[in-house]
């Protein structure tokens, strides 16, 4: 169901906050635009989603800090509820992180004390057997437990390396998925790992890309009939295709099933 | 107020930031810290950590515009420090996170120890919130390197349990290595703890270098939990090190009960009853397993030092221990023969008769390096069998009894497992 199609049903003041917010988000930054462009364009969350979106935006002021912080606040509440979408066993999905980022995720998770320990123990890892790896963060999430991971794949050959198509260099990968261009010149991380039993990969859609406290512009949604959702690469790579990608539940460090890679 | 510039892709255009008046620049950094910079572009893929952009682009601004970054940090970690409420909850998490990259090499870093002394303070914070400030500023002590003295991280261990093992192992080891692994032969080895070793570890090898690892290791090594050798094993042969030898009597084929038979009439026949008394069952103990609390590794150290056939006999002990852990079958073999021929010098008649027993039962001891098994679980379940043998009541025929040793694996009791330290 799409927002306009959720709007119909509710009365006509309802329908006129909802427009206001989103215009006054829309005009606030080019974050806030491009969110309020999936907004319209999602179809794939039900009328129940929806319901909580326009009741948060309704009863939020007129201000873009606070609708946003409405709209994450309501969308959080909705993630992984996209279609599932049955991918073939075994699929390796792969997480593109920035070094630095991932090091100070471990040490947010508190399994490190200190960043410099955790780049440390990363790098120990860093081309290692896979199994030296899983057995160390066998019990290490990759996520906030609260939230959900993202994941690309190759979809000619879903059980093989899911960068094997993808530039070397760090900025060339980070350009593909559409990851944060803040981070660009820093070198990146590569996870591989597949899904444990009874967790599904889902259709990205805006709950998962607007539920963080931080948003990032490069999230389109996949169009009608696509087999997964597609990354938003960055404008300069604009003539290469867009990868596959989906999103699941927190996983742990048991399920990384290839050595890490870093690519600078 | 000015802000930085972003493009309309959210990227933050780092001139824009280093041209803010630092009043803006204070206002920016916590609105940030506080959720609130709407313009900028995170990572969008649900991590959400405010601080980690200012953490990104710290290094790469001017110096003078990073010394009025660490200006701001230190005054919000006052403000911190002074109960601002502004600062309770996510803020003062993310605040905190950005002690390392900021502080970590500044001038204001001893002023930034005094403060997080300050805070940590373990009345200040309740350790069970969400998120854990005073969790967060352990974490930040220890970034800065500050070495806080060893009782200080042992009473974090016991206040706050297993979860904070990463901070109190990197705690212990800024204080010594040799610190952190007497510390790790007194306290459980749980699966929290020993994440946090087997993931400080690496750090700390590349600080001391391979031979201090392993000296530090073979020391200590024995008095160790047997997951705990376990573990470390695997860590040694992951990284190349020397693998410590590891002690494994309990699990082997001949078990303790001969050696603790022999042992009793031995003890007796020296007639050293008295001082035995009260000792004697720690002379079966494993060295790992003698409880320092119980003061039991003193109260060993008596009757040894009494008794001269009984250090003898405890050195055999020890020594036989490592037949368990031979690289194969005729290192072992060699290694058992020449226990018998030594064992036949001392004079002490149990180990004499204990001699002839393993030379009379050596194909079968031998036979653990073509067949790794325990007889462990075999005695674990006899063990379980005889007992309900003996609690007759409620079972009526014989049939019932068998329904019950099949239900044993249903029981809530752990068969084996070697790994708990509440295995019953």
């Amino acid at each position: 169901m799409t927002l306009t199609a959720y709007l119909a049903t509710r009365p006509a003041p309802d329908q006129q906050a909802v427009t206001a917010r989103l215009t006054t988000l829309s005009t606030a930054s080019g974050l806030g635009y491009q969110a309020v462009q999936n907004l319209w364009a999602e179809s794939r969350l039900d009328a129940l989603a929806w319901k909580d979106a326009v009741d948060a935006l309704v009863a939020a002021p007129n201000d873009p800090a606070a609708i946003r912080s409405a709209l994450t606040g309501s969308l959080r509440g909705r993630t992984l509820e996209g279609p599932s979408l049955p991918l073939p066993w075994p699929t390796l999905l792969g997480r593109a992180m920035t070094l630095k980022r991932f090091c100070q995720l471990l040490v947010t998770l508190g399994y490190y004390a200190s960043v410099s320990t955790a780049r440390r123990a990363v790098r120990n890892l860093v081309g290692r057997d896979a199994a030296v790896t899983a057995n160390r963060w066998r019990n290490h999430e990759l996520a906030r437990h609260d939230r959900v991971m993202w994941g690309t794949f190759d979809a000619d050959d879903p059980s093989s390396d899911p960068f094997g198509q993808l530039p070397p260099d760090a900025d060339g990968i980070r350009g593909r998925l559409g990851l944060d261009r803040n981070e660009r010149g820093d070198p990146l991380l590569l996870l591989q790992h597949e899904l444990p039993t009874g967790t599904e990969p889902r259709f990205p859609t805006v709950a998962e890309a607007y539920a963080a406290d931080e948003w990032n512009y490069f999230f389109r949604l996949a169009p009608a009939g696509a087999t997964s959702g597609l990354t938003m690469p960055w404008p300069e790579c604009h003539d290469d295709p867009p990868c596959p990608e989906v999103v699941h539940e927190v996983i742990r460090g048991a399920q990384i099933r290839a050595p890490l890679q870093e690519r600078p | 107020m000015s802000v930085p510039q972003v493009d309309e892709y959210g990227s933050l255009d780092l001139r824009s930031v280093e041209e803010l008046p630092t009043n803006d620049l204070r206002a920016w950094i916590r609105e940030r810290l506080h959720g609130r910079d709407l313009a900028s572009s995170g990572d969008g893929r649900g991590d959400d950590m405010p601080h980690y952009l200012l953490a990104l682009l710290y290094p790469k601004l001017d110096r003078p515009v990073r010394e009025d970054v660490q200006g701001i940090v230190l005054e919000f970690l006052r403000e911190l420090a002074s109960g601002s409420e502004d600062w309770l909850g996510r803020p003062g998490a993310e605040l905190l996170m950005l002690v390392e990259p900021v502080l970590g090499e500044s001038r204001g870093r001893e002023d930034a120890v005094d403060l997080l002394r300050t805070i940590a303070d373990p009345r200040r914070f309740d350790t069970n919130a969400e998120p854990d400030l005073h969790f967060r500023t352990l974490q930040s002590l220890i970034a800065l390197k500050h070495r806080a003295p060893r009782e200080f991280w042992q009473q974090q261990f016991r206040e706050a349990g297993d979860r904070y093992s990463p901070v109190v192992v990197e705690g212990l080891a800024l204080v010594s290595a040799a610190s952190l692994f007497n510390w790790l032969t007194s306290v459980p080895w749980t699966d929290a703890l020993e994440d946090a070793v087997v993931g400080f570890l690496p750090s700390l090898l590349k600080d001391l270098g391979t031979p201090a690892i392993e000296h530090l290791l073979a020391e200590q090594y024995r008095k160790l939990s047997r997951r705990a050798q376990r573990t470390l094993k695997r860590f040694c042969a992951e990284e190349g090190l020397t693998v410590p030898q590891p002690t494994a009597i309990n699990q082997q084929p001949h078990s303790n009960a001969i050696w603790g038979a022999g042992w009793k009439r031995e003890a007796e026949t020296i007639q050293q009853k008295e001082v035995l008394k009260g000792t004697r069952w720690l002379l079966l103990k494993n060295p790992e397993n003698l409880d320092d609390q119980k003061n039991e590794r003193q109260r060993l150290e008596e009757p040894l030092e009494l008794n001269k056939p009984l250090p003898t006999a405890n050195y055999m002990k020890e020594d036989l221990r490592a037949l368990w852990d031979q690289p194969d079958k005729a290192t072992a073999t060699k290694r058992l023969d020449d226990w018998v021929k030594r064992a036949e010098v001392p004079g002490i008649r149990m180990l004499q008769r204990f001699a002839k027993t393993l030379a009379a039962n050596r194909s079968g001891i031998l036979a653990y390096y073509d067949f790794p098994l325990s007889t462990g679980p075999l005695k674990g379940t006899n063990n379980k069998i005889k007992t309900i043998k003996r609690q007759a009541y409620g079972v009526p025929d014989h049939e019932f009894l068998k329904l019950k040793i099949y239900a044993i694996h249903e029981t809530k009791y752990a068969l084996i497992d070697e790994t708990s330290p509440n295995t019953t």
